[in-house]
């Protein structure tokens, strides 16, 4: 059995932070793992580590300096790691989801997995729609928000916990080869330790351009466009009472009241 | 029938070994002394041979053998650890250890006394030494230690089945324990019942036939007392002389099996002590694939001869925080619970399992417990260095990754930021601009003192003003100091604790570079963490082990400050010699709260350093009453060993703990105003303790530091106005 698991490298922005033209300045960005993809990774490897026939495979759209995020998922048991990168994907203004998940849907292909996991969304674009994408991209079974997993690889099916709106939670059964985004909670990551990650540099990382993978240049276009980079002006107007419990709870009710939050 | 000599005074004092036993009987004693001796010798070797299997120590060990043994035989000989924290256990130790040795010696001596003699008869000369004045001497000291052998093993036992003193019980007390007291009795009590037979069966006046053998004698009135006569003392002699014997035999060859054998393995475990245990952790090979506590075959001989020398006394135990706070961590029983494991394997070929982890042999959260506080290790009377085997299987738990998610950030940000509040680097000194004078650049201005402010003083809002005031303290005294800002990054003291040894050399390293970029005699911490590692661990680390790792990107390589490099201090010893220096114009009159000191373990038991702390605090005035657990006592406030981090279950806090026993048991009754700490640690842990204890209308915490600034200022001479420190701005 398979999984390949969507990791990707995202970038934190300092408390105090400089605007560079379309982007934030390179010198306010920290990168980290994406949280997200933390718990998928997780999953990812409890499965391996519960059954043996097991490799899990990372799968990172990203330039050299995601090398050490990755590690981080090779040191916490992932085997091995494809990087998919060249020239057209670093020159493109801004990669879209359909671009991710057609460059993610090439390594599938190639790949073939019986499970797809991805973080439900990525903590820098928030997007949370990649995970998605790329099942219908390479036509597997999906579902979003998983929080909990239990997975019957001989009987092909992945009994599945959504956490949906509303504290709703949807128990379904999804068929195999499928995509799961997963949520956070869903299990404890563990850590990777500094002389984990120094081990995982002899793990097998590949590097794949848009060619080895079979893919045209033009992939990366987008229809969307980043027009300019601002921060917002942030505004705060908070009410504060001073007061007796009772007088305060009153104010509160009444405000409560008059802008329509309660009826009564 | 053997002829009886009375025995007085004089030249021919002496007593005739074997008395009633036949010739044949004595071959057969022979015969089952030599099989108890090869007994004896078998398993003893098999012991030894066991830690000649285990792994090398990171430490030097077996270095000055003579010294080495003479220091521990001073130990030993003294009972000075069993005197710590209870006096009548010492003297219970004492007793039984002095008796037992004068016993031996004196069974030693009859001996060689007994094969002079056969050798002199067979030479046609028969010769003894066993007589006269040394003959009397001999029975007078044998009996009189005996009789202290008695009374120590009486109070033993009385102690653990009467009072059942509570650290004596355990989860591993087994038949052993009580073996070991009460074999050690009945031989005491049935050699005395021997010799008061052998008096009684002269047939001659009680009194008359050996006096100087006084307990014998007294045993002898007692059972003609009861009704006893010289013919049946003599004909009772041999069944009674049999079954000591049987009984002594039965002792020497349990001694490898069982709970004697800490005779051996403890006093080896004295002979191989390090020094500096726990204060300086052992490093890991640089080797990627070296496994710290995969099983059992990674412990080193010396961590195997600790779990031997183990007599479960509980004193570990007893002492610490971690159990006192209702944590699931006892000492003693992970010691044990390694020892247990290991024997399972090797005398029943039990199942292995993971060493530590849920459902391991140590489970995950008795590590998490532990806030490497070293009360264990100050307590233990044979020197187990338990902090070297919990730093072995909290090195496991991050090999694993087995790390809670509060503590995976901490390292997280050490490792990204380089501080454990993963705030930005550059805010680092940040602290400082509301001073009204400027903290010296060190990596600008040659100064006398470098000082290493550390994370929580940099970066905590109630340490940074344990900063301000520190930084107020030099500028009034005018000293040379300055600081490194930016290039200022985590000591690692404490990361290191929790098992992350490769993130604690890259900033060790990191540190050190930044250290080696300025010119300073001396080194002077805010937090002992720091200082403690700083001295006592990174002249240990060898850098250039990893000079060719990817990931280490520091220039040091080789070893820093080993020798002649610069003197690390403590602040409260930097500040304590401005004072005797009258730097600050202290009067001592200057203030008059009513204070209690609490030793920081990482300054008091690790360091030794007890009294700079308090000279500090009576230079201000204040009268200064004691807890009862204090200096090398101490108890740990809660933050060390990750504990700051990690979170926990347990019943109350060490901080809540520790403000009751400020304010109930100190001899100042409940009139403690300010509980004064020398740590960021401690401080940022009894605010919190302070405030969940519901303490906050009793006491207020403050730094040594924050004392002597108001001190200064109550004095009048306040060069640095507005460098208050309680006027803390609202950004703060």
């Amino acid at each position: 059995m398979k999984i390949l698991v969507t990791v990707k490298e995202v970038a934190e922005v300092d408390d105090e932070f400089e605007i560079d033209g379309l982007d934030i300045a390179e010198g306010s960005l920290e990168y980290d793992l994406n949280e997200w993809d933390d718990y998928a990774i997780e999953e990812a490897v409890t499965i391996s580590e519960a059954r043996d026939d097991v490799e899990v495979v990372t799968v990172t759209v990203g330039p050299e300096r995601a090398e050490e995020t990755i590690r981080m998922a090779l040191a916490k048991g992932a085997d091995r790691a494809v990087r998919v990168w060249d020239d057209a994907i670093e020159d493109a203004q801004f990669l879209d989801v359909d671009a991710k998940a057609e460059l993610l849907g090439a390594v599938a292909a190639e790949e073939e997995p019986d499970l797809v996991l991805s973080g439900v969304q990525a903590g820098d674009d928030s997007n949370g729609a990649t995970g998605v994408a790329l099942a219908e991209t390479i036509g597997f079974e999906w579902a979003a928000v998983v929080n909990q997993l239990d997975l019957d690889a001989d009987a092909g099916v992945a009994s599945v916990h959504r956490e949906l709106e509303g504290g709703i939670e949807e128990l379904t059964d999804v068929d195999l080869p499928a995509v799961l985004t997963i949520q956070t909670g869903i299990n404890e990551p563990r850590y990777a330790s500094l002389r984990g990650i120094r081990q995982a540099q002899r793990k097998p990382l590949e590097v794949r351009s848009l060619e080895d993978l079979g893919l045209d240049p033009s992939v990366v276009e987008s229809p969307l466009e980043r027009t300019s980079m601002y921060e917002p002006t942030s505004e705060s107007d908070a009410t504060v009472w001073q007061g007796s419990a009772d007088e305060t709870a009153e104010s509160l009710a009444s405000l409560l009241r008059e802008k329509g939050v309660i009826e009564g | 029938m053997v002829s009886v000599v009375p025995l007085q005074a004089t030249e021919d004092a002496t007593r005739k070994t074997f008395w009633l036993i036949s010739n044949y009987e004595k071959i057969l004693f022979y015969f089952l002394a030599t099989v108890t001796v090869f007994v004896f010798a078998y398993g003893t070797y098999n012991r030894f041979a066991r830690y000649g299997d285990g792994k090398a120590d990171w430490f030097d060990r077996l270095d000055d053998l003579p010294g080495r043994v003479s220091s521990a035989a001073k130990i030993v000989a003294s009972n000075e650890k069993q005197f710590n924290r209870d006096l009548v256990a010492g003297l219970m130790h004492a007793f039984i250890l002095w008796g037992f040795l004068t016993l031996l010696i004196a069974t030693t001596i009859l001996f060689i006394d007994e094969w002079y003699r056969v050798l002199t008869i067979a030479a046609g000369d028969r010769q003894s030494f066993w007589v006269g004045d040394f003959y009397l001497s001999y029975q007078l000291v044998t009996d009189a230690l005996g009789l202290l052998f008695v009374i120590g093993l009486a109070v033993a036992i009385w102690r653990r089945y009467v009072v059942r003193a509570e650290r004596l019980w355990g989860k591993h007390t087994n038949w052993e324990d009580a073996f070991l007291v009460w074999s050690l009795l009945l031989l005491g009590v049935g050699g005395f019942l021997l010799e008061g037979l052998r008096i009684l069966g002269t047939g001659d006046a009680i009194v008359t036939v050996e006096p100087v053998s006084f307990v014998g004698t007294a045993t002898a009135l007692g059972l003609a007392g009861i009704g006893m006569n010289a013919s049946t003392a003599a004909a009772v002699y041999p069944l009674a002389w049999w079954s000591h014997s049987v009984l002594a035999f039965l002792f020497i060859a349990a001694i490898p099996y069982a709970k004697p054998f800490h005779m051996i393995s403890s006093f080896a475990n004295v002979v191989t002590r390090d020094d500096k245990a726990g204060v300086r952790l052992p490093g890991v090979p640089s080797d990627l694939d070296a496994t710290n506590a995969e099983s059992i075959d990674d412990f080193t001989w010396k961590e195997l001869l600790d779990q031997d020398a183990c007599t479960k006394c509980g004193r570990c135990s007893s002492v610490c925080p971690a159990k006192a706070s209702g944590r699931p961590l006892d000492p003693r029983d992970v010691i044990l619970d390694l020892k247990q494991y290991r024997q399972s394997l090797e005398r029943e070929g039990g199942e292995t399992k993971p060493i530590v982890a849920d459902g391991g042999v140590i489970d995950t959260k008795t590590m998490e417990s532990c806030m490497s506080c070293m009360a264990c290790m100050d307590a233990c009377p044979v020197e187990i260095e338990h902090l070297k085997s919990f730093t072995r299987l909290n090195r496991q738990l991050t090999d694993q990754g087995d790390v809670q998610s509060s503590m995976q950030d901490v390292f997280q940000n050490v490792m990204t930021k380089g501080n454990t509040f993963g705030d930005s680097p550059e805010a680092r000194g940040d602290w400082t601009e509301d001073l009204a004078f400027d903290v010296a650049d060190a990596r600008e201005t040659d100064v006398e003192y470098l000082w290493y402010v550390g994370d929580y003083p940099s970066y905590d809002d109630r340490n940074k003003k344990v900063a301000r005031s520190l930084a107020t303290l030099f500028e009034h005294a005018d000293a040379e100091v300055g600081i490194l800002y930016d290039d200022e990054v985590y000591d690692g003291n404490d990361i290191r604790r929790v098992g992350e040894e490769f993130l604690y050399v890259e900033q060790a390293g990191t540190l050190i570079d930044s250290f080696e970029d300025c010119s300073f005699e001396k080194i002077v911490c805010t937090d002992p963490h720091s200082y403690n590692t700083f001295k006592n661990e990174y002249p240990e680390v060898d850098f250039a082990e990893f000079a060719d790792d990817p990931m280490m990107e520091f220039e040091i390589d080789g070893f820093w400050n080993d020798g002649d490099g610069a003197d690390v201090y403590h602040w409260t010893q930097a500040v304590e010699e401005l004072v005797e220096d009258d730097a600050l114009g202290l009067q001592g009159t200057e203030l008059e709260y009513t204070v209690t000191y609490h030793d920081p373990c990482h300054l008091g038991r690790y360091n030794d350093e007890y009294e700079a702390p308090r000279e500090l605090v009576r230079a201000t005035g204040c009268s200064l009453h004691e807890m009862p657990r204090n200096r090398a006592n101490s108890f740990c406030c809660g933050g060390g060993g990750g504990g700051l981090w990690m979170e926990v279950d347990e019943e109350e806090k060490p901080s809540e703990e520790r403000l009751r026993e400020a304010l109930e048991d100190t001899d100042a009754g409940d009139g403690i105003e300010k509980f004064v700490v020398a740590c960021p640690m401690c401080m940022t842990m009894y605010e919190d303790g302070r405030k969940t204890g519901g303490f906050e209308d009793d006491i207020e915490i403050v730094d040594v530091a924050e004392l002597l600034v108001e001190a200064v200022e109550t004095n009048g001479a306040t060069p640095t106005a507005g460098s208050d420190p309680d006027a803390a701005p609202a950004d703060d």
